[in-house]
C-alpha cells in the first residue's frame, strides 16, 4: 500500500517536471527563431531612436520564404494584341513584337491623383492592365509610371516590364508606352528572406538613411534587378524603402530580400535612360507612321535632357 | 494489482519522457540561417594559378639603369634584371628620412630603378626590407629609386624621389658585402650581363633602351583555356544556383543573379565581371595602397594568377588596377584586345569590375630568334616620324595573338582546348598613357623614292 503511493506521488512529480521541461523547449525553440533578432531589433531601434530617425510600424510576422525568378521579355502574338487594335481612337505601333506604343486621339485628363482613378483611366489602352500597378507621378518629365506585377508584386524600376503615359501640358495623357515581361520562373531553391527592419537597417549601415531622417511608407517586398540584362533576367525578392530627408524630397532604395545588399535607384536618370532608348526603338519605325511622329514630337523635350545627361 | 501495474508503467514513461526531454534541451542547437557573411570560397574552386603573389612579387621594376659617368648600361636579358632586384629587395635598409626639395641632382656612378607605375610610399616596405617596421611611411608616390655609393663607409645611399619633385626619401644600406656587390658591376662592365643603353632626353622623363639591336625569340604555345562556365560562376557568383544566362548569337554568354553580372567571350578568351554594388557607396576611404592589397588577395583567393602577370599600372584616381602577362625570359607581353592584361577595378574597397584573359600559356612550342632594330636606329625612326614629347616610355616586349577559328559555332569546349598563341617580338611604345606596338613601316615610302 505504502509503494503504491508512493508511486503515485512520483508519477504526480514527474508530470509537473515533464511539463516545464515541454514548456522550456518550446521557449528555446521560439527563441532560435525569433529571439535573437529580437536581441538585434531592440539595439538597433535604440540607435535609431537616439539619432532621431522615424521609420513606420513593420510587421515582424512569419518570416517569409521566397526564390529569385528568371524571366525573359514576353513575345506579344497577333491575338495578345487584339483588344488594342481593336480599340476606337487608339492609334497602336508594335516594335520587335515586345514593345508598344500608343497615340491616343483624344487625350485623357489626369485630374486626381490617386492610384485607383489613375490606373483606371488607363486601363482600356494598355495590354493585361490587370498585371500593371501605379507607380507614381515623375512631375519633372510629367509622366505616368506602372509596374508590372509578377507574382502580385510589383517590378520596380525594369524597362522590361513597365508602362509609360505621356502627358502634355494640359495634364492630359497623349501617348503610352508598354513593354511585358513574360512567364516567371523560380530561379534557385526558396530561401528565408530578410525582416522589412533588417532592410531598414541594411540602410542605415550604408549610410542611405541618416540622422533626423524619416522612412515613410510601407516597406514594399517586389522583384528587382540591380543589373539590366538582355535576354533572360534574374530578380531577386526586393524590399523597397522610401527615405524621406529633413529638406530634400523622397528617395527610393531597394534591399535585396535575400543578400541584404542595399542600392539606390534614380527615378530621373532611369527614366531618361528608358525613354532615350524607346526613342531609339520608335525612331526606327516607318517614316509615315504618325504614331512615331507625334510621339517624337512630344517627346522632343525629354529626348534633349536625355542627351545632355548621357554625353 | 493490475492499478498497480499500470502505475508503474506511467511512471516508467514519464521518466523516459523526462529523460529525453532533458537531453533534447541540452543538445538543442537552432539552426541560424546564413545570412549576408558570403561563405569562404571552396578550395577547389580556383582558376588553377598561382595563389601567392604579394605586393613584392608582383611589382617588378621596369628597368634598373647602371649610370657610369656619361654612359648608360642595363641587363641584356630582363630575367638577369629580375634577379637583380631580388637581391636588393633582402638588403637590409635602415635610417630612412623624408625632406622637402626640389629636384635632384644624379651622381656620377648611380644605379636607377625604375618602376612601371606611379607607387605610394606606403608600400615601400612591401617592397623593400626596412630594419625598422614601425616607420612611418609619407603619403606621396614615386616611380624611381636610385642607388649610390658612400666609398668612407662602405655604405649604400638608396633615393627615393616623389613624382612631383618635392619630396625626397634618403636611407642608408649599411654592409660592405651590399656595396662590393654593386660596386663590381661599376668596375669593368660584363659585357655578357650588360649592354650599353641610349638615354632619350626629349620626353618628360628620360627613356632608356638599348643601344644595339637585340635578339629576342618568337615562341609559339600551346593555351589552356578556362572554360568551364560552372567554374566561372562558382568562382565569381555568391550562389551559383541563383545565374541564369543568357547566349548571344555573337557566341559570348551573360551570366548574372540580378546583382552581378558577367559575360564570357569564349571565341577571345576573356570575360567581364561586374558588381555594381559598391557603386552607390557613401564615402571612399580607398587608397592605391589598400586598393593594391585587396586586389592582390582577390586574385590569389582563386588562384587566378594563371600566368606570370607583374603589376604595369596602379591609378588611384580612376580606381583601377592593371596587370601584364610576362613570357618566362621576363619580357612583357602586349595586346590591342586586352588579352594579355587583368585589370580590376574597385570601389570603396570592393571589386566593381574585373576583366581577364580565361586562358593560359601551356606548353612551348619553340620558335625562331629575331633581331629588332637596333636602339639607334629607332631613335632615328622616331625622330622621323614622331612627336617624342608625348612618349612616356618605350620597350621591347611580344605582341600576343591568340588564334581561333570564327567559324567554330559549338560550345562544346573541345574545340578551344588546343589554341596556339603566339607571341611575336617588337618595340612598343607608351603615348599619352597607352601602350602600342611601333609601326617600323611608317616610312616605307620614303624609302621607296630613294
Amino acid at each position: 500500500m505504502q509503494w503504491g503511493h508512493i508511486k503515485t506521488l512520483f508519477i504526480l512529480s514527474f508530470l509537473i517536471l515533464n511539463i516545464y521541461l515541454l514548456i522550456q523547449f518550446i521557449e528555446k525553440q521560439d527563441e532560435a527563431d525569433y529571439g535573437i533578432l529580437d536581441n538585434q531589433e531592440l539595439t538597433f531601434k535604440d540607435q535609431l531612436k537616439a539619432e532621431n530617425i522615424k521609420i513606420p510600424n513593420l510587421e515582424t510576422g512569419q518570416i517569409e520564404k521566397d526564390s529569385y525568378i528568371s524571366v525573359s521579355q514576353k513575345i506579344l502574338s497577333e491575338a495578345d494584341l487584339e483588344p488594342l487594335k481593336a480599340k476606337k481612337g487608339l492609334s497602336t505601333e508594335v516594335i520587335d513584337n515586345y514593345f508598344l506604343v500608343s497615340q491616343l486621339e483624344d487625350p485623357i485628363p489626369v485630374t486626381e491623383e490617386t492610384s485607383d482613378i489613375i490606373s483606371e483611366l488607363v486601363k482600356s489602352y494598355v495590354l493585361f492592365p490587370d498585371h500593371y500597378t501605379y507607380w507614381g507621378w515623375n512631375k519633372e518629365l510629367n509622366v505616368l509610371i506602372f509596374f508590372q506585377k509578377i507574382n502580385d508584386r510589383p517590378v520596380y524600376f525594369n524597362s522590361n516590364g513597365l508602362v509609360l503615359a505621356f502627358l502634355n501640358g494640359s495634364n492630359e495623357i497623349t501617348h503610352l508606352t508598354q513593354s511585358v515581361l513574360g512567364e516567371a520562373e523560380p530561379q534557385g531553391e526558396l530561401q528565408t528572406l530578410i525582416q522589412p527592419l533588417f532592410s531598414v537597417e541594411a540602410l542605415y549601415n550604408r549610410s542611405f538613411l541618416t540622422a533626423n531622417e524619416e522612412v515613410t511608407d510601407d516597406v514594399v517586398l517586389g522583384y528587382y534587378a540591380r543589373l539590366v540584362a538582355e535576354g533572360n533576367q534574374v530578380f531577386a525578392p526586393t524590399w523597397k524603402v522610401t527615405v524621406k530627408g529633413e529638406s530634400s524630397g523622397e528617395r527610393n532604395y531597394f534591399v535585396n530580400a535575400i543578400e541584404g545588399l542595399a542600392s539606390r535607384n534614380d527615378e530621373i536618370k532611369f527614366l531618361h535612360d528608358t525613354i532615350g532608348n524607346d526613342i531609339k526603338k520608335i525612331e526606327t519605325l516607318n517614316k509615315d507612321s504618325k504614331v512615331k511622329q507625334s510621339f517624337l514630337n512630344a517627346t522632343i523635350k525629354l529626348e534633349v535632357d536625355n542627351r545632355s545627361e548621357t554625353e | 494489482m493490475k492499478m498497480e501495474t499500470a502505475k508503474s508503467l506511467i511512471l516508467i514513461v514519464l521518466i523516459g519522457i523526462s529523460l529525453l526531454l532533458t537531453f533534447g534541451l541540452w543538445s538543442y542547437q537552432p539552426e541560424l540561417p546564413e545570412k549576408s557573411d558570403k561563405p569562404p570560397l571552396n578550395e577547389a574552386v580556383n582558376l588553377g594559378g598561382k595563389d601567392n603573389e604579394k605586393k613584392g612579387t608582383v611589382i617588378e621594376p621596369r628597368e634598373v639603369i647602371f649610370h657610369m659617368d656619361d654612359l648608360h648600361y642595363g641587363f641584356s636579358k630582363p630575367i638577369k634584371k629580375q634577379e637583380f632586384y631580388e637581391q636588393i629587395q633582402t638588403w637590409s635598409i635602415s635610417n630612412l628620412q623624408t625632406r622637402l626639395v626640389s629636384g635632384r641632382t644624379p651622381n656620377k656612378n648611380e644605379v636607377e630603378v625604375i618602376f612601371p607605375s606611379n607607387l605610394p610610399m606606403e608600400i615601400l616596405n612591401n617592397l623593400m626590407s626596412l630594419s625598422d617596421s614601425n616607420t612611418e611611411l609619407p603619403n606621396w608616390s614615386f616611380d624611381r629609386m636610385y642607388l649610390s655609393f658612400n666609398p668612407d663607409s662602405k655604405s649604400l645611399n638608396l633615393e627615393i624621389l616623389s613624382i612631383d619633385g618635392r619630396n625626397e626619401a634618403t636611407a642608408i644600406i649599411n654592409d660592405s658585402n651590399h656595396y662590393e656587390f654593386l660596386w663590381d658591376y661599376f668596375q669593368s662592365v660584363d659585357e655578357g650581363l650588360l649592354q650599353e643603353y641610349l638615354s632619350l632626353e626629349q620626353t618628360k622623363e628620360p627613356i632608356y633602351i638599348p643601344r644595339d639591336s637585340v635578339s629576342v625569340t618568337k615562341q609559339s604555345y600551346t593555351s589552356e583555356s578556362i572554360d568551364e562556365p560552372n567554374l566561372l560562376i562558382k568562382v565569381f557568383f555568391p550562389d551559383p544556383s541563383l545565374v541564369s544566362q543568357t547566349y548571344s548569337s555573337a557566341g559570348d554568354t551573360y551570366y548574372t543573379d540580378s546583382q552581378r553580372g558577367m559575360r564570357v567571350y569564349w571565341k577571345r578568351g576573356r570575360m567581364e565581371f561586374v558588381d555594381p554594388y559598391s557603386e552607390d557607396a557613401v564615402g571612399d576611404d580607398q587608397t592605391a595602397a589598400n586598393m593594391l592589397t585587396n586586389s592582390i588577395k582577390n586574385i590569389n583567393s582563386h588562384n587566378g594568377w594563371t600566368n606570370e602577370y607583374n603589376l604595369m599600372d596602379i591609378n588611384a584616381k580612376e580606381n583601377v588596377v592593371r596587370y601584364q602577362m610576362y613570357d618566362d625570359n621576363g619580357y612583357p607581353i602586349y595586346n590591342a584586345l586586352n588579352l594579355s592584361y587583368i585589370d580590376q577595378k574597385w570601389i570603396n574597397l570592393q571589386l566593381n569590375e574585373y576583366d581577364r584573359p580565361l586562358f593560359e600559356l601551356n606548353v612551348p612550342l619553340g620558335g625562331s630568334t629575331e633581331k629588332l632594330m637596333s636602339g639607334q636606329d629607332l631613335i632615328s625612326y622616331l625622330n622621323r616620324n614622331y612627336n617624342l614629347e608625348n612618349f612616356q616610355d618605350i620597350r621591347i616586349g611580344y605582341r600576343l595573338i591568340y588564334h581561333y577559328d570564327e567559324d567554330e559555332s559549338s560550345m562544346s569546349g573541345s574545340n578551344y582546348k588546343d589554341r596556339i598563341i603566339e607571341l611575336i617580338p617588337a618595340w612598343f611604345k607608351k603615348e599619352n598613357g597607352e601602350w602600342n606596338e611601333i609601326d617600323l613601316n611608317e616610312d616605307q615610302l620614303l624609302k621607296g623614292g630613294d
